[in-house]
């Protein structure tokens, strides 16, 4: 598995430079709190491109001529997302906060709060890359990639749906819930995780590479 | 050693090989006690498989030109050169009184079968 | 002789395509050399048997060992599809890292002398290699992790012949270890008559034989005559046969006998193009 996350980072190594650049470029238009999301997402949403670069050069069928079966290969999946997750929110926190200061779009009172909102950012990144993995391996990235964008729109809808409904009935959120709900998309992501990974690895095993 | 293999022949390859050793042993090209090269470093000199090499060096061994000491390699036999001659010539004239047999029982003149045995023999060299 | 990889009852089927029930097995130390038609299942056979896809039934033993749940096993094989499998812009050095990642018995100062003798230079992206370069960097991967086993899907496809030579060398030098075996497929038949010692000929999805190649290039022959000589030919010394504008060609299993049997017929030794045009393209009594 270690072999198959190297050639995932050395691969997107090379999209890297292309990557800075544009998240350096956001970070001059959105304010900080919403970057931090993007950056998340972006970094998050490499996971499909790695995919892509599999497909080009007929990876996977050669990966399993090595010691490596399908589950690793899934799992390899898994751990690169997490890595650009991580990423993603730690370049986001970082970029965010110092143009947010430079630009005077953040109050250095509001350090704390960025901070904590990362935890929610890096679960939504994390949600999406769990739901695109079994999607891509299924549909390939091209088609996954479109499946994505509709199969998290529908939950999105439907979350929000249900918020404003709540809302029309008078149910009154309070700071405490709406932190927790935060703090636990986090968590919630992780255990979709695992429970993609399985589902991830039956997927595949029934694809022929 | 020389060994010229032509993959356009009718002849097999082995026996390419075989013979060119055995007229280089002859010859005394090769002498007694001079190591060959191990089978297969000769499969991919001679750009050809292993197994056609090892069937060469089988028929050479079978005949007492060479001899394999496991671990320590292929070398050219101790050859009794002129009982060699005597065996080869002695399996000749058998073939040939079975020729002389056919043509007196069917009635071809000696001169015929003396010019076809010079055809052939001059068409070899 | 004592066999490296037994392959048994392998099936695998595809709508409009099955590869039915192929079994061989592969001697230690020797080179089995696949040969077919174009979509006789001979890149279907080498995927099924290394499980890069399913199949239906069959069974495949490396060193005596299930190869099947077993990956560790496949430390002893390499393995070189056709086509490279790394991402262009990596370099021959990041695959080197890729590979140590994946294998315990990687051999850096081999892949080192691998790519310094294939003049590939480690810092240079792939796609910027040509065609032939990009072959030797599998090979050099492929043979950099102390394999017993090679195996090669038209590795040597679209190569001169020059180049095609220097990648057979490097063949020959890895079977100098008695131990060491390779089972490769090509369409291109005149380099497995120099290097296999062993062909297996598949057509249609199943195989026809698994002989000695000297027994077929010392043995076979094709006998070209005409209708009338056709005629009077027993099918049962022929294995097949194909008609041309103004001649029969036939496949004879022992030319010697059937150029006794049939004067004044013309007799050519048969190439393994030969074996399998007849095959392919010819009639068989059946």
């Amino acid at each position: 598995m270690k072999s198959l996350l190297l050639k995932d980072l050395l691969n997107i190594a090379h999209n890297a430079r292309t990557m800075a650049l544009l998240l350096f470029l956001f970070a001059l238009f959105f304010p900080p709190r919403e970057y931090l999301f993007i950056s998340a997402l972006l970094c998050s949403m490499m996971i499909v491109t790695t995919f892509a670069f599999d497909d080009a050069c007929h990876w996977p069928r050669f990966a399993l001529t090595m010691p490596v079966d399908k589950r690793d290969i899934v799992r390899g999946k898994f751990a690169a997302l997490l890595l650009f997750c991580t990423a993603g929110t730690g370049l986001g926190l970082v970029i965010g906060a110092l143009s947010g200061l430079a630009f005077r779009r953040l109050a250095p009172s509001e350090l704390p709060e960025l901070l904590f909102l990362a935890l929610p950012a890096w679960g939504l990144a994390l949600l999406l890359g769990n739901l695109a993995i079994p999607l891509v391996f299924r549909f390939g990235s091209e088609r996954g990639r479109l499946l994505l964008i509709l199969s998290f729109l529908v939950p999105a809808g439907l979350f929000l749906g249900a918020y404003r409904l709540l809302a029309l009935l008078g149910v009154e959120w309070s700071e405490q819930v709406v932190l927790a709900l935060l703090g636990g998309l986090s968590l919630l992501a992780l255990l979709f995780g695992l429970l993609m990974e399985q589902v991830s690895v039956r997927v595949f095993s029934r694809r022929e590479v | 050693m020389e060994i010229l293999i032509s993959s356009r022949s009718d002849r097999p390859i082995y026996e390419q090989i075989v013979s060119q050793i055995k007229a280089q042993i002859l010859s005394g090209a090769l002498r007694a006690g001079e190591a060959l090269p191990s089978m297969r470093a000769l499969a991919k000199s001679l750009r050809v498989s292993v197994i056609t090499v090892q069937k060469a060096y089988e028929e050479l061994q079978r005949d007492g030109f060479i001899e394999t000491t496991v671990g320590r390699g292929t070398f050219v036999a101790p050859l009794n050169r002129d009982f060699y001659l005597e065996e080869q010539q002695r399996q000749a004239e058998e073939h040939l009184l079975r020729a002389a047999e056919i043509g007196r029982g069917s009635g071809i003149p000696l001169k015929t079968l003396q010019d076809v045995l010079a055809m052939f023999y001059e068409e070899g060299e | 002789m004592e066999a490296i990889l037994q392959v048994e009852h392998l099936t695998k089927r595809y709508p409009g395509f099955a590869l039915e029930d192929v079994s061989f097995s592969l001697p230690k130390g020797t080179v089995l050399g696949l040969i077919g038609e174009n979509g006789a299942g001979k890149s279907t056979t080498l995927c099924a048997l290394l499980g890069l896809i399913g199949r239906e039934s069959g069974e495949v033993r490396f060193e005596g060992q299930a190869l099947d749940g077993n990956k560790r096993l496949k430390e002893g094989i390499g393995v070189v599809l056709d086509g490279v499998n790394f991402y262009e812009t990596l370099t021959p050095a990041q695959v080197g890292r890729i590979c140590r990642a994946a294998y315990r018995s990687w051999q850096e100062e081999t892949y080192r002398q691998y790519l310094h003798r294939f003049a590939l230079t480690p810092n240079k992206e792939i796609k910027a290699l040509s065609l032939f370069l990009r072959v030797k960097l599998q090979i050099a991967a492929a043979l950099s992790h102390a394999p017993r086993l090679l195996i090669l899907d038209e590795a040597t496809s679209g190569l001169d012949p020059v180049m095609r030579d220097e990648i057979l060398e490097v063949f020959w030098d890895f079977v100098q270890d008695e131990e060491h075996s390779i089972l490769l497929s090509s369409h291109i038949s005149t380099d497995l008559e120099r290097i296999a010692d062993n062909i297996l000929f598949l057509h249609k999805g199943r195989v026809r034989f698994c002989k000695p190649k000297d027994e077929l290039l010392e043995k076979y022959g094709v006998l070209r005559c005409g209708e009338a000589d056709f005629a009077r030919i027993d099918k049962a010394d022929v294995l097949a046969w194909r008609r041309e504008d103004y001649q029969w060609s036939v496949l004879v299993p022992d030319r010697e006998a059937a150029r006794r049997k049939y004067r004044p017929a013309v007799l050519d030794p048969a190439t393994l193009d030969d074996i399998l045009l007849l095959y392919v393209k010819g009639d068989q009594d059946r």
